[in-house]
């Protein structure tokens, strides 16, 4: 569906609609905050029934979260040792490798069992597809980089983590998408990077980003848009086809695992309708890890864990940070929004009308590793946490422009509108409201207690079942902090042991953190957005000691 | 996976539907009883909490494994027997009944140890007590001169005079002295070598007693004296029917402020008078923000009629009550009066709404927090409840323990009583006080302040709060040797 995936250059009823949606989360959560604030004055009897429900409801999806954040954390230590390389390439001859994994003895490690289970489902589903299956010699990466003020030194590991894996580095295109507002010295590390490592990749190009160009906005989709034209212009130069090219956005600091792009061209391989799909790793936060507050630290694997959880849903997963899809796709689709913060799950959006829904995101199980935002003090590093995790909610821009999107998509059923739509809205007002119900307005029933009501049974009873409710949810707070301990980079560091150990006893924080480094950015970006006070694009500062 | 996830989704939403109706009747007492003739049963609960915390819980002679404070749920209707143990407690019991659907609450026991806790507190005997109601010290008096009168500072433990040993009023006699709750300063009446007798307003709140000569504001006779609370620089002084202002501060005078008054009273800086023509009046300092209250002389003069001078006692915004000169205790409030004769003190607490009354022989309690039904014929009003009628020479009352307990001083001896009448209400005798001198209650620190007789009057305390309990923990200074320490148990423990 040709859709102009902007707010902007809006007029009459698409206008007025786009302001609507904009209003929606924003007037909702509030709504929710304030009505149940008003309700626990008034009616605090009928607010306390309100939260017990609430609260059985966050228990048994807290419960049903844990199951899949397990099973996906098992995947993905599954998946630790798989060899993609081997894998893509026994795919090209489909009919004789179904046969042999078929035949293949029964492993005897459980792991290597689950691995090689869901592989051979994935070459059966791409038999079936009969789908065309492309060699992985004729497979290429191309990595846009955006960089506007970041050091060389927070650059640079990421541009060996691209040429040290098991993909050909000589297959792979890097294109360094800088700001020409960027610091001389953000340049200077750019192009002292690029002189450097030229000769390892099939090349390396700086793409210098001009200031103020019509129609964009300082962000950072608007410079990755822009590396992407020249990318494809040197594409076509060099003859290489679209269609065999995994384009990979990723931020300044990312540093990939080795087998990322083995992994990447398995599932492009793999995945039949690979030009209509997005894929997703798993993020993680190990660069500075050890070096960051507690809270960072707590709060960024917080996110690991969501993208965890979702890979384990793939017909509802969008898109977040650095990933990965078809270059043809993104040809197609034109790029980044070029006005818009929220570029990385705005792409997939994108994607979806633009192909009237038939676009999907596929999880891979293997990670990345970005910065934990971190600054010169603590009050810096919470300031710095707070401005990122708002920038994140203001994801929720997508919303009215999906929205919209939806009302005139005709080849996307009614169900799975609102299926989508529901879960993009819930969402956003999940990560606004639950922390404030739980933590603080859970409460104001028993401190507002009116005679009536302290003359009830609720008011007795109440206390008793949501303590019974809460210590339940501790179990799942134990299956984080284990899963956390686990998740932690295996890099041995002075005071492993300690270092561990109070790392664990920093989920004790969770409900403070959830508070003001979750549920208050993301109920901040929601106002802005239904107040039309849009944010101008923040850069994260990245900073390593 | 997808298939997983759908058939866990499924799952947790069948969870919910029946967990979340289930939790919420549990929470309001429906229990399932099935095979029974009602398959859904409502209930009832207990709420217990006791002072100290932690007193084992048995239900109809079974134990409840639970400890106090606890919430005993799903308690069929009906009588039940709730029994309280604790080591070093004697035990206490109640009977409850139970309703469905309702919380029996039986909250703030105060369970009585087998030993009072006793300390003695100085080493020099006194003749009296003067309680300072509101703040962290009270008064001890030697003798009749201001310099036999002391300050004891039970926050820190310390006694120190009133006045310094080279104050020029060393040797003045103390004929009588004012003190108001809540406020630090005491006005004394001192006899001098003139007609005019000298009066003093000492505050004793800062390191160094703050002395203030007022003798030039006030008359031989003031007459009644009283300030709030809130602003001890303002004072009244009632006497035949005319208030006079007295600015401390400015050391100023206003004879003749109010005129033709019955009645007198302050509350958050404004007086309430009650004039000669029954109205009654609530207004500023400055006689601004002037409201009348009582516009209807025919009621008032049925309320007030010929019951000459009143006090007038605000005990909030709403709740207004007079005594007579003969003791009558009147209100606001239906059926306006309340006893007819010889009440000699009230307390208020203020978080439940109840008012303490005590004459010679009885004590009773008013509850203005009952609300009214909207369908009843007769309007009641509050419900005077005596509580205790076997008294001699009541003379002080105490709220203790938020409220639900009182303590009181009959002649000598000091008692403590329930508030609510549980089974019937526990009453037991705690100490006994040097004849003619008060006793002070602390709900900060807890403890019972008193002039041990067996002694010659030397200060003690009796710790009726358990110290976890009281919100001050005071430092106990026990100058007394262990064995003098024994005696003296062992009495307490033979007078009971």
């Amino acid at each position: 569906m040709k859709f102009h995936y902007s707010r902007h250059g809006l007029r009459g009823r698409a206008r007025s609609l786009e302001r609507l949606f904009e209003i929606m989360p924003g007037a909702m959560s509030w709504s929710i905050l304030i009505g149940m604030s008003i309700l626990a004055v008034k009616r605090p009897l009928i607010a306390a029934v309100v939260m017990i429900a609430f609260y059985i409801y966050w228990l048994l999806k807290l419960i049903y979260m844990n199951i899949f954040l397990v099973i996906s954390y098992l995947r993905l230590s599954v998946e630790e040792q798989t060899d993609w390389i081997a894998q893509a390439k026994g795919v090209k001859h489909l009919d004789s490798y179904l046969k042999e994994i078929k035949s293949k003895k029964p492993v005897k490690s459980f792991k290597r069992f689950i691995s090689h289970f869901a592989h051979y489902q994935e070459v059966v589903d791409l038999k079936k597809s009969n789908a065309a299956i492309p060699s992985l010699e004729d497979i290429y990466q191309l990595i846009i980089m955006p960089v506007v003020s970041e050091a060389q030194d927070i650059i640079e590991p990421g541009i060996e983590s691209f040429f040290k894996g098991h993909f050909p580095a000589k297959r792979i295109l890097v294109v360094m998408a800088l700001e020409e507002r960027a610091s001389e010295e953000a340049k200077k590390g750019v192009y002292a990077v690029q002189k450097r490592y030229k000769e390892k990749f099939l090349d390396f190009l700086v793409v210098v980003h001009p200031n103020g160009l019509h129609g964009e906005a300082r962000v950072k989709g608007a410079n990755a848009t822009y590396a992407g034209r020249e990318a494809a212009r040197y594409l076509k130069r060099k003859g290489i086809p679209f269609e065999n090219v995994i384009s990979s956005c990723f931020d300044a600091d990312t540093v990939v695992s080795p087998n990322y792009f083995s992994c990447v061209s398995y599932y492009y391989i793999i995945t039949p309708d690979r030009e209509h799909a997005s894929f997703q790793p798993i993020p993680v936060y190990h660069n500075n890890i050890w070096q960051a507050p507690g809270f960072a630290r707590v709060l960024d694997i917080g996110s690991s864990f969501f993208q965890l959880i979702e890979s384990t849903n793939p017909e509802k997963l969008v898109t977040f940070s650095s990933h990965s899809m078809s270059f043809k796709a993104l040809v197609d689709i034109d790029y980044w929004p070029v006005d818009m913060i929220s570029d990385d799950s705005a792409i997939y959006w994108k994607a979806l009308i633009h192909y009237d829904s038939h676009y999907r995101v596929v999880p891979m199980y293997v990670t990345l590793s970005m910065d934990v935002t971190e600054a010169e003090n603590w009050w810096k590093t919470a300031v710095n946490v707070y401005k990122q995790k708002r920038r994140w909610a203001w994801g929720a821009e997508n919303l009215p422009i999906v929205f919209r999107a939806f009302l005139k998509l005709k080849g996307i059923s009614k169900l799975k509108k609102i299926s989508l739509g529901f879960k993009l809205l819930e969402g956003h007002l999940a990560w606004s409201t639950w922390s404030f119900l739980l933590t603080i307005i859970g409460w104001l029933p028993a401190i507002f207690a009116t005679k009536k009501y302290s003359e009830s049974i609720f008011y007795y009873s109440a206390p008793r079942i949501a303590g019974m409710i809460f210590t339940l949810a501790s179990v799942g707070l134990v299956v984080c902090i284990l899963l956390s301990l686990l998740l932690l980079p295996k890099k041995k560091v002075k005071h492993n042991i300690l270092k561990r150990v109070v790392h664990a006893f920093e989920w004790l924080l969770v409900p403070v953190i959830s508070v003001f480094f979750s549920a208050l950015p993301a109920l901040d970006a929601q106002t802005r957005l239904m107040l039309g006070k849009y944010m101008e694009f923040w850069v994260t500062v990245k900073k390593r000691k | 996976m997808l298939f997983l996830r759908k058939v866990l989704f499924y799952i947790f939403l069948l969870l919910y539907v029946v967990i979340c109706p289930l939790a919420i009747l549990y929470a309001f007492g429906f229990i399932l009883t099935p095979g029974q003739e009602e398959s859904v049963v409502k209930t009832g609960l207990i709420y217990v909490s006791s002072a100290p915390s932690g007193a084992a819980i048995y239900l109809d002679a079974k134990d409840t494994t639970q400890k106090t404070p606890a919430t005993l749920q799903q308690i069929l209707p009906g009588k039940h027997t709730v029994l309280l143990t604790m080591k070093d407690y004697k035990p206490w019991v109640y009977s409850a009944d139970v309703k469905a659907n309702e919380p029996t609450v039986v909250d703030n026991i105060l369970l009585i140890p087998y030993q009072w806790p006793i300390s003695p507190l100085t080493d020099d005997a006194f003749s009296d007590l003067i309680p300072i109601p509101g703040n962290p010290y009270f008064l001890l008096k030697k003798g009749d001169f201001l310099k036999d009168y002391s300050v004891y500072n039970w926050k820190n433990g310390t006694l120190q005079p009133l006045i310094e040993e080279d104050s020029l009023y060393q040797g003045a006699k103390v004929l009588s002295y004012t003190t108001v709750e809540n406020s630090s300063p005491i006005l004394f009446r001192l006899k001098t070598k003139g007609a005019k007798p000298l009066f003093l307003l000492i505050d004793p709140s800062a390191d160094k007693a703050v002395i203030e000569d007022i003798t030039s504001l006030l008359s031989a006779d003031p007459g009644r004296i009283t300030w709030d609370p809130k602003d001890a620089t303002q004072l009244f002084t009632l006497k035949g029917g005319n208030c006079n202002l007295v600015d401390v501060k400015n050391m100023a005078v206003y004879p003749k402020y109010l005129q033709g008054i019955r009645g007198l009273g302050l509350y958050q800086k404004q007086i309430y008078i009650l004039k000669d023509d029954n109205r009654l009046f609530r207004m500023n300092f400055d006689k601004g923000g002037k409201e009348e209250l009582l516009d209807d002389p025919d009621l008032g003069s049925s309320i007030f009629g010929d019951k000459g001078k009143l006090l007038i006692l605000p005990m909030t915004k709403r709740i207004i009550m007079f005594i007579t000169e003969d003791g009558e205790l009147l209100s606001n409030h239906l059926p306006y009066v309340f006893v007819r004769e010889g009440v000699l003190g009230t307390e208020f607490y203020p978080d439940d709404e109840y008012l303490l009354i005590w004459a010679k022989d009885r004590i009773g309690s008013l509850d203005f927090s009952v609300e009214e039904a909207e369908d009843v014929t007769f309007e009641k009003g509050p419900r005077l409840m005596w509580r205790y009628t076997g008294g001699k020479n009541i003379n002080q009352c105490f709220w203790a323990y938020d409220g639900s307990s009182i303590l009181f001083k009959d002649n000598e001896g000091v008692s403590l009583l329930e508030r609510k009448a549980f089974k019937k209400s526990y009453l037991t005798q705690i100490v006994k006080v040097k004849p003619h001198s008060s006793a002070y209650y602390s709900e900060d620190s807890g403890a019972l302040y008193y002039l041990d007789p067996s002694s010659g009057g030397r200060l003690y305390s009796v710790q009726i709060l358990p110290q976890g309990r009281a919100l001050i923990v005071t430092e106990q200074k026990d100058k007394k040797d262990p064995e003098e320490k024994q005696e003296k148990q062992e009495k307490q423990v033979k007078r009971k």
